[in-house]
């Protein structure tokens, strides 16, 4: 009595309702992904052309113009927050995963981390709106940029620290025996052995925040005209999607639907970007 | 024949941070010049303890105490102004699980010498060749020193780690473990390159294997529980050793 | 090969310690036949060489089996040098025994103009000298040519004790030398034993194949006319 057919078709019947609904559950999901940029694209493939790309918005109720404001806006918000939340959550991420680890002063800020990622991003925007909007007297492209390196420190800092952390102890010890000093075993051999996946970390970190809007809203608020001082308010793709959208004009909502299919894109883009890094790696160690 | 006192471990003791025992019960035990020397005993005896204090290793985490002396030509390296980085120089270490930095094969070798501050474009790559030769390696990688060192076998990538302890031309070399991840013909090249390199440097290598502490030492150390049980010659050691608790474990009675 | 070295020092020890018991028997026999003790003092000579020598190797050997756990070859090797050093000791001892009863012999005049003895010598030492040759080159058909003429020898040993029969019967006073006589062909008879020992031990060493106390495996030689 070691082999029972009814168990075994039991088994089968079973294994085979399982692969059935989590095929459906899948199914599901990317049909409403499908569904969402097919829509996108439908809604905002007749407002694109190289005029939308190139020309400032037309006045309002005006047809034409473009939003080369918003593009270069979102840019050099983007790039700013960049250069600000990228330095800050690398230095961060190593110091809690090499200088100070398993130390409670790295749990604290580990957990500090945690509550910023968290952190509702319109309380993102109205806490830089407190600190560097109201002292100015106006809404500025720096608090924008400021607003998105706050939400962009914790995911790089958590990414740093993660990919730090898995670079085994063995590697280090290799080269302090050597002779070497921490911080030569820090830039020498973690960084270059964890540098893939931080860059991937850094790369959806941008991707992350290139999508927002409310941190935006209070800090570089938005602006009609093509602008490239920061000190200015700054317009942005995203909050320009949300103001264009909410008008009453037919061709403002073409152009929102067109930037919305852009900002989709690009986000689809980084993401593939980062993935294809991944595999080009790996590929090339084996 | 007699034999030259490289290094000396004198009244030794060790407290790992927060212990109030010591792991290293009152060492003291001679290492002889270019003879290799093997500690041996059952998991936990201490035996990887004592050989990362010889390059105070266990400096890198805090609150580790070291009690005693060792001696390295005379000098005591436990005392507070030792240069950490010049005793590293002297004394190597090569890890149990291969360990290539992920770089290249020649940058791999040249680590140490770089940050020693050689240049020098036709001096690294003497003395990687040098070091590549003396670990057996040169002709197998000879004409791929720029290809990432991650691409090798592990056999390879042990001896590449052999030859960047090498480079700098170390007076000790401390082996840990050295082939416990590697299959057996990978295992017998690397105890062939130890013996080998016995003329160049002084050898210490701790090996849960004692058949290869056997085939490759002149002298063993058997420790036990933090102790140093017996010290002698290694043929001593396996034919006739003088305590019982020697002689049951190194015919295979316990551990 | 960590072991190979030490295997290379034990087999030239060996050898070097078989030179050393040839030429002990060499020499104590030399005595006999040419009636002239001055062949008698390297005997001793190389008597405490050879016992020297097997007090080292076995200490030698049982290192190297504990250190470098050998197995299959290396293992017959090993430890048939063992017992080859042991044979070759015994056969010092047999040396060392004519040499003690040549020395009684050479006190009388000398019995005959020997024959037999120099022959039977003759046969054994070149069993001994083959055995130590065929153990150098593991050399199987020279050990068995060596296992295949013990019973030559076995025979010369009965002729001789035949001959030395008549002499005692002939003049009582001939008997002490030769009974010292037929001893000393006990020894020989009994080195030619140990060499076929060797010669066994060289095959079991090569092929794996233990003759030790069995017909030797292959056709026995011609008998020379």
């Amino acid at each position: 009595m070691i082999y029972n057919p009814n168990i075994v078709k039991r088994r089968k019947i079973r294994g085979f309702i399982a692969l059935l609904l989590s095929t459906l559950a899948a199914g599901l999901g990317l049909f409403w992904l499908g569904f969402i940029l097919f829509d996108v694209l439908r809604h905002g493939l007749t407002a694109i052309n190289l005029d939308f790309f190139l020309e400032d918005p037309a006045p309002p109720g005006v047809p034409g113009g473009g939003l080369r404001n918003a593009f270069v806006g979102q840019l050099l918000i983007t790039l700013f927050a960049t250069i600000i939340g990228v330095p800050i959550g690398l230095l961060a991420g190593t110091f809690i995963a090499e200088y100070a680890r398993g130390t409670k002063f790295a749990k604290v800020i580990s957990i500090l981390s945690d509550i910023m990622v968290s952190v509702p991003s319109i309380v993102v925007g109205t806490f830089i709106y407190a600190i560097m909007v109201m002292p100015v007297g106006h809404f500025n492209g720096w608090a924008g940029a400021a607003a998105l390196a706050f939400i962009m420190i914790p995911v790089v800092l958590r990414t740093t620290e993660d990919m730090l952390s898995l670079v085994p102890w063995t590697l280090r010890e290799a080269a302090f025996a050597l002779g070497a000093s921490y911080f030569k075993v820090i830039k020498d051999i973690v960084y270059r052995a964890a540098i893939t996946g931080i860059l991937t970390g850094i790369i959806l970190s941008i991707a992350r925040v290139a999508g927002e809007t409310a941190p935006l809203l209070f800090t570089s608020f938005n602006n009609s005209f093509f602008t490239l001082n920061m000190n200015e308010p700054m317009s942005s793709l995203t909050v320009t999607i949300f103001v264009y959208a909410m008008g009453p004009y037919e061709d403002w909502h073409e152009k929102a639907w067109a930037a919305a299919f852009v900002i989709t894109f690009f986000i689809l883009i980084v993401t593939i970007l980062s993935r294809s890094i991944i595999y080009w790696k790996y590929k090339s160690k084996s | 024949m007699s034999q030259n006192l490289k290094m000396q471990v004198k009244d030794f003791y060790f407290y790992y941070a927060g212990t109030k025992e010591p792991a290293l019960k009152n060492i003291n035990m001679p290492v002889y010049e270019n003879q290799v020397t093997a500690l041996i005993g059952p998991s936990g005896c201490g035996k990887t303890t004592l050989l990362r204090s010889f390059n105070r290793m266990h400096d890198l985490y805090h609150g580790n105490k070291y009690k005693g002396e060792i001696l390295l030509d005379g000098e005591n390296i436990l005392s507070e102004n030792t240069d950490l980085i010049e005793l590293r120089s002297k004394v190597g270490m090569v890890f149990q699980k291969p360990t290539p930095f992920p770089m290249s094969i020649f940058d791999n070798i040249a680590y140490g010498l770089r940050l020693r501050g050689i240049k020098n474009k036709s001096e690294l790559q003497d003395r990687v060749e040098k070091a590549l030769k003396q670990a057996a390696l040169w002709e197998e990688v000879k004409d791929r020193l720029n290809e990432p060192a991650s691409g090798m076998s592990g056999g390879q990538q042990q001896r590449l780690v052999i030859a960047r302890a090498l480079a700098v031309e170390p007076e000790v070399l401390l082996f840990d473990e050295p082939t416990s991840a590697l299959d057996p013909i990978s295992t017998a090249k690397i105890e062939e390159l130890v013996v080998s390199l016995r003329d160049t440097v002084t050898i210490i290598i701790v090996t849960h294997n004692m058949q290869q502490a056997a085939r490759v030492s002149d002298y063993t150390a058997f420790m036990y529980l933090g102790e140093l049980i017996e010290f002698d010659k290694t043929d001593i050691i396996f034919t006739s050793p003088k305590k019982k608790l020697t002689e049951d474990y190194v015919s295979g009675r316990f551990g | 090969m960590l072991i190979k070295p030490k295997l290379d020092e034990i087999r030239d020890r060996i050898i070097e310690m078989a030179d050393m018991a040839a030429k002990m028997v060499e020499n104590a026999v030399e005595a006999i036949v040419q009636h002239d003790p001055k062949y008698l003092s390297i005997v001793d000579e190389l008597e405490n060489k050879v016992d020297k020598m097997e007090v080292e190797n076995e200490s030698l050997i049982i290192t190297t089996i504990a250190r470098y756990q050998p197995e299959a070859k290396y293992l017959r090797m090993l430890v048939m040098d063992l017992f080859v050093n042991r044979d070759l000791e015994r056969i010092g001892d047999h040396a060392e025994n004519i040499k003690e009863n040549a020395a009684r012999i050479l006190q009388k005049p000398k019995l005959k103009e020997y024959v037999d003895l120099p022959i039977m010598t003759e046969i054994t030492l070149g069993m001994l000298k083959d055995a130590i040759k065929s153990l150098s080159e593991l050399d199987t058909d020279l050990a068995r040519s060596v296992i295949a003429r013990d019973d030559k020898v076995d025979a010369l040993q009965d002729q001789i004790i035949r001959e030395l029969y008549t002499y005692m019967v002939e003049d009582p006073s001939n008997i002490k030398v030769a009974l010292r006589l037929i001893t000393v062909t006990n020894n020989l008879e009994r080195i030619a034993d140990l060499s076929t020992n060797l010669a066994e031990e060289v095959i079991y060493m090569k092929e794996g194949k233990m003759l030790r106390h069995q017909e030797l495996d292959v056709p026995p030689e011609e008998p020379a006319s």
